[in-house]
């Protein structure tokens, strides 16, 4: 039996309980919803597992750290209830070293994200050339190139620097916080989906300078990127501990293919139905292998 | 009675998310915009490049 953990509202739980069920794949849900959450109770240091009166024996997990739940409900409990069950999860995993885990090595493990692109680059994956940076007057400076900012933790959209300093003092000579100023890229942007040694590649067609900025632009599926790329990019998902990742692409003025970033928690339900479920197929499938 | 009630969850809740006990404990915060297209709720992004005073 799968056991599949985080948000009731998380599609991508719910669409994967879901194609279980239609498959014939022993599968449940362990989900916290906005008013309802399951009776449980884990033993230590055993990591026996009871949910709802029933003693659990899973053969694989995947837990989802649920944001969907804050989005609906802004308020601060909520949030930390989120992050209490998903912590209640992550010491299930730690008490069952033999139990099959998606993602088993990130699971908790907060990936900088410049180590994440020093990694990837010396994986031979081209990256972003930029600075990370709150010197305002060096960015004034430049402000007239065609560089962009973003915050450096994410959580924010990626602007033009004009914009960015716009939001600034303009008697300051630091901002707050550093951010990364870097080349703008250029679109379509690639999304690969890795689900273990399967690939699902789309191309995102916007004109924003971050697509978030466009939730209804257009996609399609596309051909996935060439070896020289995707062979990288599975040594780093290899490397983070990432079984199930996205990565973000876009190409410089040259036409290369540059590495945004490296998602361990994707969002894939909008791609998944454009593919027929093939991506929810395959992390059942993930779950169902020896890892 | 109700209201009594409230009033002292209230802090618990607060002191709960007032004192991460590691940095990055607060980062879930950041997760909160799915980066899928059609999704409205990215629309609640929002954070200043440069961050904040």
């Amino acid at each position: 039996m799968i056991l599949l953990a985080g948000g009731a509202l998380d599609p991508h739980l719910t669409r994967a309980l879901g194609r279980a069920e239609a498959r014939g794949i022993p599968a449940r849900g362990l989900l916290v919803g906005p008013e309802t959450w399951p009776t449980l109770t884990l033993s230590v240091p055993d990591g026996a597992l009871s949910l709802d009166g029933e003693a659990l024996r899973p053969t694989a997990l995947w837990v989802r750290h649920d944001v969907f739940a804050a989005l609906a409900d802004p308020r601060a409990a909520v949030a930390a209830r989120a992050l209490d069950w998903y912590d209640t999860l992550l010491g299930y995993v730690a008490l069952n070293p033999g139990l099959r885990v998606l993602n088993r090595e990130a699971l908790g493990r907060r990936v900088n994200k410049l180590a994440a692109l020093g990694l990837a680059a010396r994986l031979g994956l081209r990256v972003p050339q930029g600075v990370v940076t709150n010197d305002l007057q060096a960015c004034r400076a430049r402000e007239n190139e065609a560089l962009v900012a973003k915050p450096l933790r994410g959580g924010g959209l990626c602007v033009p620097l004009a914009d960015a300093l716009a939001e600034q003092a303009d008697e300051d000579a630091a901002a707050p916080s550093p951010a990364f100023v870097q080349e703008r890229l250029f679109g379509p942007e690639l999304r690969v989906t890795l689900v273990g040694a399967r690939a699902f590649t789309f191309e995102l067609h916007t004109d924003a300078l971050d697509h978030r900025a466009t939730p209804d632009a257009p996609f399609d599926r596309a051909e996935d990127p060439p070896e020289a790329v995707l062979s990288p990019l599975r040594a780093l998902a290899g490397a983070l501990g990432l079984e199930l990742c996205a990565a973000d692409l876009k190409r410089d003025a040259r036409g290369a293919l540059v590495l945004l970033e490296m998602n361990a928690q994707p969002m894939y339900t909008a791609y998944d139905t454009a593919c027929g479920g093939a991506i929810t197929d395959a992390v059942l499938d993930l779950l169902g292998s020896p890892g | 009675m109700a209201e009594t009630t409230k009033k002292s969850q209230a802090p618990k809740e607060y002191k709960t998310m007032a004192i991460p006990e590691e940095p990055g404990d607060d980062e879930y915060k950041t997760m909160a915009i799915p980066e899928e297209p059609g999704d409205e709720r990215q629309k609640q992004a929002s954070k200043k490049a440069f961050g904040e005073k």
